[in-house]
């Protein structure tokens, strides 16, 4: 067994942070967010690069990479808070894979994969705001027995975090209908969580360089343990966040029979702790935490806004529950066979 | 794509791999095998017993060569990486029998004599611990120092090539069975506190010793107090040069606390399946906010288990144990902390009686975010020593 990232795996995390470090600088993100429009420039990087189609088949214009890498590039996009559309991108591209026909598969991956359109994911009878369907080239609506795919325009929604373009989607029911499958919601959980874990990496790092330079009392404010237990706390949390993520990543990837169990556990977690900790971030900044120079709210807002998204913490738990329950009685049965 | 069809394609031979390697799984089988036919069966009531019955796991272990995995083969070890032990806790979990006895023996006091000890303590003391011939407590903690390790009191005076030892230690488990005690002293007044200490293999046959148990929140007594009246101890049992005892402590409780974390972190799922097969036995699941509260803890569980698996591979890919087992134990007490409360609350009145096993673990928990280091000790440690913070005292 090896549970770490490989030497490439581990290249690609390096690279997607150093690109993003420069290009996707807070101060940009405040740009974006300001003017309410995706950084253009950055998307256009980002396309540059072949990150639409990180995890798309080389057949249909990708680079045929896993979902392990696709989570490292989604964890480094969310920890620059990246305001482009790549998020849902993926996400469409991820859930046609695993969804569509051969036939739609030719028809829409090559062109999500390049970044030509931009797309979205949506569940059915779920009214959550969806990101990047504001303006989405194509959605993707996925239910319990399969879904729809359709280049209908969402509904924009101005939501708490400006950064992206979310949007709920009109007539869920329209277009071409996808085959029944888990994996394309399974992996959708697990590249919205990767993000989720991004964002609160970055505010709890961030946490970690100003309470240590921060002084009061004549000391910096992290000797005081009501502050470097909270950050020791959030560490914890992080460090079995990334545990989950990645083994779901790597489960729904390989097809493991705990996949659909891991991908909802990962969801569960990040929703939750991807909240509490760019929160907590906030308060440990004090009143710069509170401005909207410290930029620590774009974080917060966004984990907000995913928390719910593909169904909430509470929702994984009961669907992880069932699931539970189900592996139960059928290892039973094969125990009484 | 579809499910990993394509991914493979052009990857480096290195890859994440969450499934057993060939050596791995080979090693499972052989054990699983091994187990089924060398079980120890359920556990005695009696505290005393119970502890007996485990050191006779670990002589039967032995002589199975499964007594330590993680030893190094020319002290009598399988030579294993750190995931084959991690196999092992697995499977001892899975097969329902205990974690052998004399854990500070095989887990603690082992590594840190490999490290550094001297070649005669090696050839001395490693193999018969592992026939359990020798047991072993760890006399750390006492009265003025239990977070504060370095406020050590107890005294090691020099005297030739002996030192003569008076003072105290205190929650010293399992010592009323112990041969040797892992003794940390104060051998120099003079200089900065951390920087006065001496670590030492204590005879406990020595002259001088008084042993006195003391009696635990749960009634049973597992640790003790330890008096040393002008106790003899010869200049060849320092462990590490003298001076040096702060050191060498510090590799025993780093051994203490990863084997806490993937030992009974990895156990921690048998508990989680009992409360679960209680709670669907009685319906109890139907109540959406105990299903809530259950699924949570089965979460936490697993993320427990994936992180102590994840840490034993980067451990493994760097050379050396870190301090990230401190992340594990405080993962393990919280969880199975929260795990006992949770049961007591839905199991009912019941629960609570006397002799009940739910009380048992419930009131068991009480020590696990003391033990080993308190969670507050190690939140620093997270804080000081892995995120970098300045330091707080
Ligand atoms: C079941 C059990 C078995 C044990 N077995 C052994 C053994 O075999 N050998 C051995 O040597 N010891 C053993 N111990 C002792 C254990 O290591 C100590 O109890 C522990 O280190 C705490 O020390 P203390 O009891 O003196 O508490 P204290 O250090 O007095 O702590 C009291 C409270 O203050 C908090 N506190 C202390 N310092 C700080 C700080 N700097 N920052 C924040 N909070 C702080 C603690 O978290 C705790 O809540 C055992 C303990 C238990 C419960």
């Amino acid at each position: 067994m090896r549970f770490t990232l490989s030497e490439e795996q581990a290249a690609i995390r390096d690279m997607a942070r150093e690109v993003l470090a420069a290009e996707s600088t807070f101060e940009r993100v405040r740009i974006a967010g300001e003017a309410r429009q995706y950084d253009s420039e950055l998307w256009a990087l980002q396309r540059s690069m072949g990150w639409p189609g990180v995890a798309v088949s080389e057949r249909w214009g990708g680079q045929g990479l896993g979902l392990v890498e696709l989570s490292v590039i989604s964890e480094e996009c969310g920890y620059a808070c990246a305001s482009t559309p790549l998020l849902g991108t993926i996400l469409a591209a991820t859930s046609l894979a695993g969804a569509a026909s051969n036939e739609q598969c030719e028809r829409y991956l090559p062109s999500l994969a390049a970044g030509e359109f931009s797309g979205a994911v949506a569940l059915m009878a779920d009214t959550t705001p969806v990101p990047d369907a504001g303006e989405a080239g194509l959605i993707v609506v996925l239910e319990g027995s399969g879904g729809h795919v359709s280049l209908q325009p969402a509904q924009p929604v101005e939501t708490i975090d400006p950064t992206l373009r979310y949007g709920r989607v009109v007539d869920p029911s329209a277009g071409e209908p996808l085959n029944q499958s888990s994996i394309a919601y399974d992996s959708a959980l697990v590249v919205v969580s990767a993000h989720q874990l991004g964002l609160a990496q970055r505010a709890l790092d961030l946490s970690v360089a100003y309470t240590s330079v921060r002084e009061q009392f004549g000391v910096p404010v992290a000797t005081f343990q009501a502050v470097s237990h909270r950050l020791a706390q959030a560490h914890v949390e992080l460090t079995a966040a990334r545990s989950l993520v990645y083994q779901a990543a790597w489960a729904v990837e390989v097809g493991d029979s705990e996949s659909s169990a891991a991908a909802a556990r990962a969801k569960s977690w990040l929703a939750e702790a991807s909240r509490t900790v760019t929160g907590s971030a906030i308060h440990a900044h004090g009143g710069i935490g509170f401005t909207w120079e410290a930029n620590l709210h774009w974080l917060f807002k966004r984990a907000s806004m995913l928390g719910p998204y593909l169904g909430s913490a509470r929702q994984q738990r009961g669907r992880l529950l069932e699931m539970l329950g189900t592996a139960r009685t059928s290892s039973h049965e094969t125990d009484h066979s | 794509m579809g499910a990993g069809a394509d991914h493979g394609v052009g990857r480096a031979a290195v890859v994440m791999d969450l499934t057993l390697s060939a050596d791995e799984l080979a090693f499972r089988d052989e054990f699983r095998a091994w187990i089924a036919d060398h079980h120890p069966g359920s556990p005695p009531s009696n505290v005393e017993e119970r502890y007996y019955w485990r050191l006779e796991w670990l002589r039967e272990l032995n002589r199975g060569g499964f007594a330590a995995m993680h030893w190094p083969s020319e002290f009598g070890g399988r030579g294993a990486t750190a995931m084959l032990n991690a196999v092992f806790f697995i499977e001892l979990a899975r097969a329902g029998a205990p974690i052998p006895a004399n854990h500070i023996a095989t887990f603690m006091a082992g590594p840190t004599i490999m490290q550094w000890g001297t070649v005669e303590q090696k050839e001395r003391y490693l193999a018969p611990m592992l026939r359990a011939d020798n047991v072993w407590c760890q006399g750390f903690s006492e009265p003025g120092a239990g977070s504060d390790l370095a406020a050590v009191a107890t005294f090691a005076a020099r005297d030739g090539d002996e030192f003569v030892v008076n003072g105290q230690k205190v929650w010293t488990s399992e010592a009323q069975y112990a041969h040797f005690c892992l003794l940390v002293t104060r051998t120099d007044r003079s200089v900065a506190q951390h920087k006065g200490l001496t670590y030492f293999i204590l005879d406990m046959s020595s002259p001088g010793i008084t042993r006195r148990p003391l009696r635990q929140l749960t009634g049973e007594s597992e640790f003790n107090e330890l008096f040393f009246d002008n106790v003899r101890i010869p200049a060849s049992s320092v462990v590490g040069e003298v001076g040096n005892g702060w050191r060498v402590a510090m590799t025993t409780l780093m051994h203490e606390r990863s084997m806490i974390g993937a030992g009974y972190g990895i156990r921690l799922r048998n508990y989680l399946t009992v409360v679960e097969e209680h709670l669907r036995a009685h319906g109890l699941l139907s109540d959406p906010v105990v299903a809530d509260r259950f699924a949570d803890l089965e979460i936490r569980t697993r993320a427990l288990e994936l992180s102590a698996l994840r840490q034993i591979s980067e451990a493994q890919a760097r050379g050396s144990v870190g301090s990230e087992g401190s992340i594990l134990k405080l993962m393990w007490s919280e969880t199975y902390s929260r795990l006992a409360e949770f049961a007591i609350e839905t199991v009912g009145p019941d629960a609570l009686e006397d002799g009940s096993g739910w009380a048992w673990e419930y009131l068991r928990s009480r020590a696990s975010t003391i033990e080993g280091g308190t969670s507050d000790i190690l939140r620093n440690i997270v804080a000081d020593r892995i995120l970098g913070l300045p330091r707080a005292r």
